[in-house]
C-alpha cells in the first residue's frame, strides 16, 4: 500500500496531467469552431475518454480525477508536513479545493434559460441542450401529474415502466436531430398519430446544440386497448399527441427539459438602452416580481447585477421583440460550487505569500554571502 | 493512515462515477396554469426573421400586425401575401386552420383530419407545415398557408389569391418559405 501511495504521489503525474489538460484545452478550443461549444465541451472536457479519431485518450474528467488523486497522495508524504513548507502545503490544499469545486460544479450544477414576455410570468427553467419525454396526466381538475423521462435514458431499446403510468414505454429510436418526412401512404394500424403519416429521418447535428430538433420513436404497450402501438414525437411538434387509458387522459410531449422552481418570476418591464446614433445595445435590464408563497418582491436584474435566490442565479442574457411586446431572456444557473474558485484562489494566494515571506530571509542571506 | 487514503480514493471513484441525478424518471405534480403563459424554451429565438423573396414580388404596406407583406403577381391577377408573427401557439394549429376554412365557408376539421393532409417543409429556421385551402364552389379565393412554430412564437405566411393563382404560385411560395432564417441579434 505504501508503495502504491508513493507511486501515486509522484510529482511527474501532476506535471503530465497539467500538460495534458493544456493540450485538451487547445484541441477543445480549436474543435469548438467546427462542432460548436456544447459538443466540444462534452467531447473533450465532460467525458472520461476523449476520442481523438480512433484513439481513446483521457478526457477532462479523468485527467482531473487523476490529478486530484495524485495531490491527495502527496499529502501522505511526511516531507510536506514541515513548518518550513507551510506555504506550499496551503497552496496544495487550495488547489485541491479548486478541483473539488470543479467536481461539484460538474455533477451538481444546472444551467438553463427563462424567457419572459412583458407582463408574463414563469415558474420553470429549461435546459436548451437536453430534451425530455413527458407524459402529462391531465385528468385531475386542478393539477397535472407529470412523468418525465430525461434524454439520457431515452436510449434505443430501453424499456421504461414507471409505476405512475398504466402502460410501459419502449424506446425504439432516439434522434438528437431529425426531420419528419411524409410517408407515401399511411402506415399500418400499429402506428398512431404522427408516426402513421410521417417518418423521422435523422440529420446531422447543428453546431449550436439548441438548434437541434430531437425526435423519438417509441412503443406503448400494456394499455389493454387499441392505444397500444408505435408513436413518434419531435421537438416543437404543433399537434399534440393524446392518449386515453383507463379513462385517464395523457398528453405526450417531447420538449426541452424543464426544472420547476418553488417560486415564480413575473416580468414587469424590460428596458433596453442603445448607444446614441446606433442600434448597438448599451445595456438591458428587467424589472421583475419574484413571487414566492404568494408574496411578491420587486427586483431589478441587469447586466452584471444578477438576482440570486434559493441557490439560483438569474442573469440578464438577451432579449427579443415582437408585436406582442418585449421579451427578456434570463440565463439561470444553479451551482453549489460557485464559491470554490474564489475561496481556493484566496487560499492559494495566501499560501504563496507565506511561502515567499518564509523564503525571503534565506534569499537575503544568500545574497549577502555572495557579496562577501 | 494508508487505509484512510484507500478509503478516500475508493469513495472518490465511486462518487465521481455514480453521481448523475439526471438519469432517473421524475414524477411531480404541478398546478394547472392559472394564467396565460407565453414562454420560450429556446434562446435562439432572440433573433430577427429574414427571408429571400422572388424578384417579381412587390413589397406592399400591410397592417401593423404584419412583419412582411407582398403583392404577388401571377398570369391572371395578383395575390396578397402576409407574414404575421404571434406569441405562443397563437391559439393552436387546428383553430387557425379552421378559422381560414371558415373564411372560405368550409366546415371545420378535426386535428386528426388536419394531420392526415398537412405537409412539412424544411427551412434554415426549422421545419414548417403548409397546406392549401380551396372551396370548390368559390374559385376566386383560395389560400396557401405555411406555419412556422417555435417555442415562443408562431409565424404564419399566408398567400391569398384565386385558385388558379394558388396553383401557379405554389412552388414559388414554397421556395420563399424555405428561405426563412433567423439572424441572431446577440
Amino acid at each position: 500500500m505504501t508503495k502504491i501511495i508513493k507511486k501515486l504521489s509522484d510529482p511527474k503525474i501532476f506535471v503530465y496531467t497539467i500538460m495534458w489538460m493544456m493540450i485538451l484545452v487547445f484541441i477543445g478550443t480549436i474543435a469548438q469552431r467546427d462542432m460548436g461549444l456544447y459538443y466540444a465541451q462534452q467531447k473533450y472536457f465532460s467525458n472520461w475518454l476523449a476520442w481523438l479519431g480512433p484513439l481513446p485518450t483521457p478526457g477532462g474528467r479523468l485527467t482531473m480525477l487523476v490529478m486530484f488523486i495524485n495531490m491527495l497522495a502527496m499529502l501522505y508524504k511526511s516531507s510536506l508536513w514541515q513548518w518550513k513548507k507551510i506555504g506550499v502545503l496551503i497552496v496544495h490544499l487550495g488547489a485541491m479545493l479548486l478541483l473539488i469545486g470543479g467536481g461539484i460544479t460538474a455533477w451538481f450544477s444546472f444551467e438553463g434559460n427563462m424567457v419572459l414576455n412583458e407582463g408574463g410570468q414563469s415558474n420553470f427553467i429549461v435546459n436548451s441542450q437536453q430534451s425530455e419525454l413527458a407524459f402529462i396526466n391531465t385528468t385531475e381538475h386542478d393539477f397535472d401529474n407529470v412523468i418525465s423521462m430525461p434524454e439520457k435514458i431515452l436510449t434505443d431499446g430501453n424499456l421504461l415502466s414507471p409505476p405512475e403510468l398504466p402502460f410501459s414505454v419502449e424506446i425504439i429510436k432516439f434522434y438528437s436531430n431529425a426531420k419528419p418526412v411524409r410517408r407515401s401512404k399511411p402506415n399500418g394500424n400499429l402506428y398512431h398519430g404522427l408516426a402513421k403519416n410521417f417518418l423521422l429521418v435523422p440529420i446531422d447535428n447543428e453546431k449550436e446544440a439548441e438548434m437541434n430538433r430531437s425526435a423519438v420513436l417509441f412503443k406503448i404497450s400494456g394499455t389493454q386497448s387499441n392505444a397500444d402501438g408505435i408513436y413518434s414525437l419531435f421537438l416543437g411538434q404543433s399537434i399534440p399527441q393524446n392518449l386515453i387509458v383507463n379513462e385517464q387522459n395523457f398528453n405526450l410531449i417531447l420538449r426541452r427539459e424543464r426544472i420547476y422552481l418553488p417560486f415564480a418570476i413575473e416580468l414587469l418591464d424590460f428596458k433596453r438602452v442603445i448607444h446614441p446614433g446606433t442600434t448597438i445595445p448599451k445595456s438591458f435590464s428587467s424589472e421583475v416580481n419574484l413571487i414566492e408563497n404568494k408574496i411578491s418582491r420587486r427586483v431589478m436584474i441587469q447586466m452584471n447585477e444578477p438576482l440570486r435566490h434559493a441557490e439560483y442565479t438569474f442573469f440578464q442574457a438577451s432579449f427579443s421583440q415582437d408585436e406582442s411586446g418585449e421579451i427578456s431572456v434570463l440565463a439561470v444557473v444553479k451551482n453549489y460550487g460557485r464559491l470554490f474558485p474564489y475561496i481556493s484562489s484566496l487560499i492559494m494566494s495566501f499560501g504563496l505569500l507565506i511561502h515567499l515571506l518564509m523564503q525571503m530571509p534565506r534569499l537575503f542571506v544568500s545574497k549577502v554571502i555572495k557579496e562577501i | 493512515m494508508n487505509y484512510t487514503f484507500l478509503a478516500i480514493t475508493i469513495l472518490l471513484l465511486f462518487f465521481s462515477t455514480s453521481c448523475d441525478d439526471n438519469q432517473y424518471i421524475r414524477h411531480y405534480r404541478i398546478e394547472k396554469k392559472p394564467h396565460p403563459q407565453i414562454l420560450s424554451e429556446d434562446t435562439s429565438l432572440t433573433s430577427d426573421i429574414n427571408w429571400t423573396s422572388p424578384s417579381s414580388w412587390i413589397t406592399s404596406k400591410g397592417s401593423s400586425m404584419r412583419i412582411g407583406s407582398f403583392t404577388v403577381p401571377f398570369s391572371n391577377g395578383k395575390g396578397d401575401l402576409s407574414i404575421i408573427k404571434l406569441g405562443g401557439t397563437a391559439g393552436g394549429l387546428a383553430s387557425n386552420i379552421n378559422r381560414w376554412r371558415g373564411q372560405l365557408d368550409l366546415e371545420p376539421h378535426t386535428e386528426e383530419n388536419i394531420q392526415s393532409y398537412i405537409k412539412i417543409g424544411e427551412s434554415p429556421m426549422g421545419p414548417f407545415q403548409w397546406l392549401t385551402i380551396f372551396n370548390s364552389e368559390n374559385d376566386q379565393t383560395a389560400f396557401i398557408v405555411s406555419i412556422f412554430e417555435t417555442n415562443t412564437h408562431t409565424i404564419f405566411v399566408k398567400l391569398n389569391a384565386s385558385q388558379a393563382g394558388i396553383m401557379e404560385l405554389k412552388n414559388e411560395f414554397l421556395s420563399f418559405c424555405e428561405s426563412f432564417r433567423m439572424d441572431s441579434l446577440k
